[in-house]
């Protein structure tokens, strides 16, 4: 099929303004928010009902054109990156919530739609939507459904995978089914838990049908000073060992206190080596002594200060200050790459160590903002993607990273999935057994393989690339 | 006739899948029996591999709140550890003395307080299976978070059996919680029950667990509150006050031993009644909960079949106990009630398994299972036509 008769083709199932080919209207699709590698797709197609996502996927499972589903391409491992030639389904025009079911406190949505939308609609009614990524602003439910997205309250309330009851999914056959749905339990295998996460490889995810959250009545969210690194990491731990249950316990070092101080100028003192926001929240009855026993802990830790947030409007710029937090930090370089690995909480101090002697041996600025309490962490790496040197470094110390969340018997991601960023470190986790059965499941789903090739898993040539590493900055731009 | 073999170690474990499914056409994983018979009846013949010697704790880290072992350790053992060091795995599940950690995974029960704590699923972190080709696969990870490949932990819950053995898992865990208590509201009308079901709903209170009892006294609806002595005793009298202004008759509260001991046998009530031939777990909107019940209850009476139900107010998952008269013929309507409502109905204990398919799975959800199934388990020897009866491999 030649490009101007897929185009033709794509234009008779979507209409014309939802079809884009040409090179400027194509380049803003090149990448999602991993940047180290990019892509343009051959077509972005922008479809506004379930039914268009199934012609666009019968035309391509026809005609064996590769095809990938993106949201708002907030995602950081390169998981939404198109293949040459390949078609997009950008679902950014899917944005309606379908269905507000406040009695048995659940919503069906398009999967466009943004996740904070969905928040806000259900809020007057006092529910909202838990999994809150940094990039709840842009980013879309059926992106958090392919990455099974967390979020700095995923601590207390859980990530996406315990918040989908339902899936209505466009099969990489153009069939359209739903996987789960409106009620709880579903029988046989648990299809929806296993699209969940599956980083768009098994269909197109179209509508989702999610739980909402009561808002807790009562909130107490406080920040923690500390001298170093280390005293904030043990605080982190002793709160975790301590039973001590927050909705959300996140830490952020020097380089990006100075950052968020910098564009919002909460008042942080300029030396402190590092911050822990712990917020906790429930009923009012009990709040007032959980905290005291926070603060005492977080106290006996050697937080040099802890304050309370006195109000909401304070609460709400220390948590915007903590979202933007890796956008700030883009103003200390020209690039960066948020790096995203999983350690026991109990070995925060120790790993947080050798990411600073990583850092150091590779010459490269790391900044560290993170969900200390998963002890999923985020370190970013500031560089200049313009010298080849130093995203051949970058490359390394993100290595070396995950090597370190391995060692202590972490993961390579908690949050951002593996895209084609960590698509050949997956050898390091998984035996060849263990990916051999993705594989099988893959298959089972995708079985021409023409749903967003090449993500998630390694493919077998993956080793001569694996050598190449440091690398396509040049080949793909 | 059932041969069986009881491995000393995962090696052996996942060497005897490989040697069983060149030899039997049915191989079952065989824990302690408490859910043996869910699902559709395996053929006569076959091998049953048992994990009792897989009893091990393999790794306890209190501080992290992980823990991995064994899947032939109890639940009930597993959770004494667990209490030395002021933790619980807080899923409730009928019986968990006769629970073991692969069972628990492999057929997934439905916990308690549910409300609270949510499903098997939520707390299950990583897997070690053997495939029925004697390969040892790992998914997941031994931390809380992680989303690195597929999350084959989904697909593992409740495929009883199907897919391969469960030889070791791991879950997070949590801490005991301060203080619990019970509170019990009756009415006597479903109008009554009904509207405080839905109040519920749009209050503060957050129980752990919300049983909903219909028999023929009318109906109960028992709220459970977990945490600390303040919240607990501020959602009990909240409770009171709500349930009472919308005309229920309040009991008592309940604390410590009291509260302990009616839990726990509210618990092991979801796996039924005893006196009930037939057990069906049947899920609907909550909304459409307590309808669904009463129905339930009065088509029993026109066919002849006594019925009681037990249900999760919160989530719509209700379990209808029924013996005696056209059973058949009433679990059969009240399939297909709970499918035009979207939901689901499985069997969990039945007088004539061979007479009812248990999952009442069809179209392209069932047509993946199988693929799945076909694609892990080649061989097909792995508990087949339990999940959808051998007639329609």
């Amino acid at each position: 099929m030649t490009r101007d008769a897929l185009v033709a083709s794509l234009v008779a199932i979507c209409g014309r303004d939802a079809v884009l080919h040409r090179p400027e209207e194509l380049l803003a699709y090149d990448c999602d928010a991993f940047t180290l590698e990019r892509s343009a797709p051959g077509v972005v197609v922008l479809p506004i009902s379930t039914e268009q996502v199934a012609g666009v996927v019968r035309l391509c499972h026809a005609r064996g054109i590769p095809f990938v589903p993106r949201g708002a391409g907030t995602g950081l491992s390169g998981g939404c990156l198109s293949s040459p030639g390949g078609v997009m389904i950008a679902l950014t025009r899917m944005t309606r919530i379908m269905d507000l079911d406040l009695r048995n406190r659940r919503a069906t949505v398009e999967a466009g739609l943004v996740n904070l939308r969905l928040t806000q609609a259900s809020t007057p009614d006092g529910l909202c939507y838990a999994p809150d990524p940094s990039s709840q602003m842009a980013c879309t439910i059926g992106g958090n459904v392919a990455e099974n997205s967390g979020g700095p309250h995923t601590l207390k309330y859980g990530v996406t995978t315990n918040h989908v009851l339902g899936l209505e999914v466009v099969l990489p056959d153009g069939e359209v089914v739903w996987l789960g749905g409106q009620t709880d339990d579903a029988a046989g295998y648990d299809l929806r838990g296993l699209m969940v996460g599956s980083e768009g490889t098994f269909g197109v995810v179209t509508q989702a049908v999610v739980r909402l959250v009561p808002i807790a009545p009562g909130v107490r969210t406080m920040l923690a000073v500390f001298g170093t690194v280390e005293a904030a990491s043990e605080a982190v731990s002793a709160l975790i060992a301590a039973g001590v249950l927050p909705a959300a316990l996140e830490m952020m070092d020097r380089m990006i206190i100075q950052a968020v101080e910098a564009a919002f100028g909460l008042g942080l003192p300029q030396d402190a080596e590092a911050v822990l926001i712990v917020e906790l929240d429930g009923l009012e009855a009990g709040l007032e002594r959980a905290a005291h026993e926070a603060v005492a802990i977080l106290n006996a830790h050697g937080a040099r200060e802890v304050r309370l947030a006195q109000d909401e409007a304070e609460r709400s710029r220390l948590w915007l200050a903590r979202k933007k937090a890796v956008g700030c930090v883009g103003r200390l370089a020209p690039s960066k790459v948020t790096q995203d690995g999983v350690i026991p909480r109990s070995q925060l101090p120790p790993v947080l160590r050798r990411i600073a002697e990583i850092a150091m041996r590779h010459r490269v600025r790391i900044a560290n903002v993170f969900h200390a309490g998963d002890g999923n962490l985020h370190p970013i790496i500031l560089f200049d993607e313009k010298d080849p040197d130093q995203v051949r470094r970058v490359w390394a110390a993100g290595q070396e990273i995950l090597e370190a969340c391995l060692d202590v018997g972490g993961s390579i991601t908690g949050e951002h999935g593996i895209g084609v960023e960590k698509r050949d470190m997956m050898p390091r986790m998984f035996t060849e057994a263990d990916l051999d059965l993705m594989r099988r499941v893959r298959d089972v789903f995708n079985p021409e393989g023409l749903c967003n090739p090449g993500k998630l898993l390694p493919t077998a040539k993956s080793c001569v690339e694996t050598t190449r590493r440091g690398r396509s900055s040049e080949a793909t731009r | 006739m059932t041969r069986l073999i009881v491995p000393e170690d995962l090696f052996a474990l996942a060497e005897a899948m490989r040697e069983a499914s060149g030899e039997a056409a049915a191989v079952e994983i065989a824990g302690l029996g408490e859910r043996a018979t869910w699902g559709n009846p395996l053929p006569e013949d076959r091998i049953a591999i048992s994990t009792a010697r897989l009893t091990g704790v393999v790794d306890y880290a209190p501080d992290d709140m992980v823990v991995s072992a064994e899947a032939g350790l109890s639940l009930a053992a597993l959770n004494d550890l667990l209490s030395a060091r002021g933790q619980v795995l807080p899923l409730e599940v009928p019986f968990p003395e006769r629970t073991t950690l692969g069972g628990l995974v492999a057929a997934a029960p439905v916990p308690l307080a549910r409300s609270g704590y949510g499903l098997v699923r939520d707390w299950l972190l990583g897997l070690e299976v053997a495939t029925s080709e004697g390969a040892l696969v790992k998914s997941g990870a031994r931390v809380v978070k992680s989303v690195a490949g597929y999350d084959l932990c989904k697909l593992y819950a409740g495929s009883l059996g199907t897919l391969g053995a469960i030889a070791r898992v791991t879950f997070r865990v949590r801490p005991v919680p301060e203080t619990h208590s019970l509170l019990s509201a009756r009415w006597t009308d479903a109008a009554g029950a009904e509207t405080a079901l839905a109040a519920i709903q749009t209050t503060a209170l957050d129980p752990a667990l919300a049983i909903l009892r219909c028999g023929r006294g009318g109906f109960e609806l028992v709220v459970g509150f977990d945490g600390s002595h303040e919240t607990v005793a501020w959602q009990c009298a909240e409770a009171a006050r709500l349930l009472g202004a919308l005309g229920g008759a309040i009991s008592e509260p309940q604390a410590g031993e009291g509260a302990a001991s009616r839990r726990a046998a509210l618990r092991d009530a979801l796996a039924g009644s005893p006196e009930a031939s037939l057990v069906a777990r049947v899920s609907v909107l909550p909304s459409e909960l307590l309808r669904f019940a009463c129905e339930a209850r009065a088509e029993g009476e026109a066919l002849g079949v006594w019925c009681e139900a037990i249900a999760q107010a919160q989530q719509g998952t209700l379990w209808l106990s029924a013996e005696g008269g056209d059973w058949l013929g009433w679990v059969e309507a009240q399939r297909t009630r709970a499918h035009a409502l979207g939901g689901s109905l499985v069997i969990e204990r039945s007088p004539a398994p061979e007479r009812l398919d248990a999952l009442g799975l069809d179209g392209t959800p069932l047509a993946l299972m199988r693929r799945l199934k076909a694609s892990l388990d080649p061989s097909g020897c792995l508990a087949p036509g339990r999940l959808w009866p051998l007639s329609v491999e």
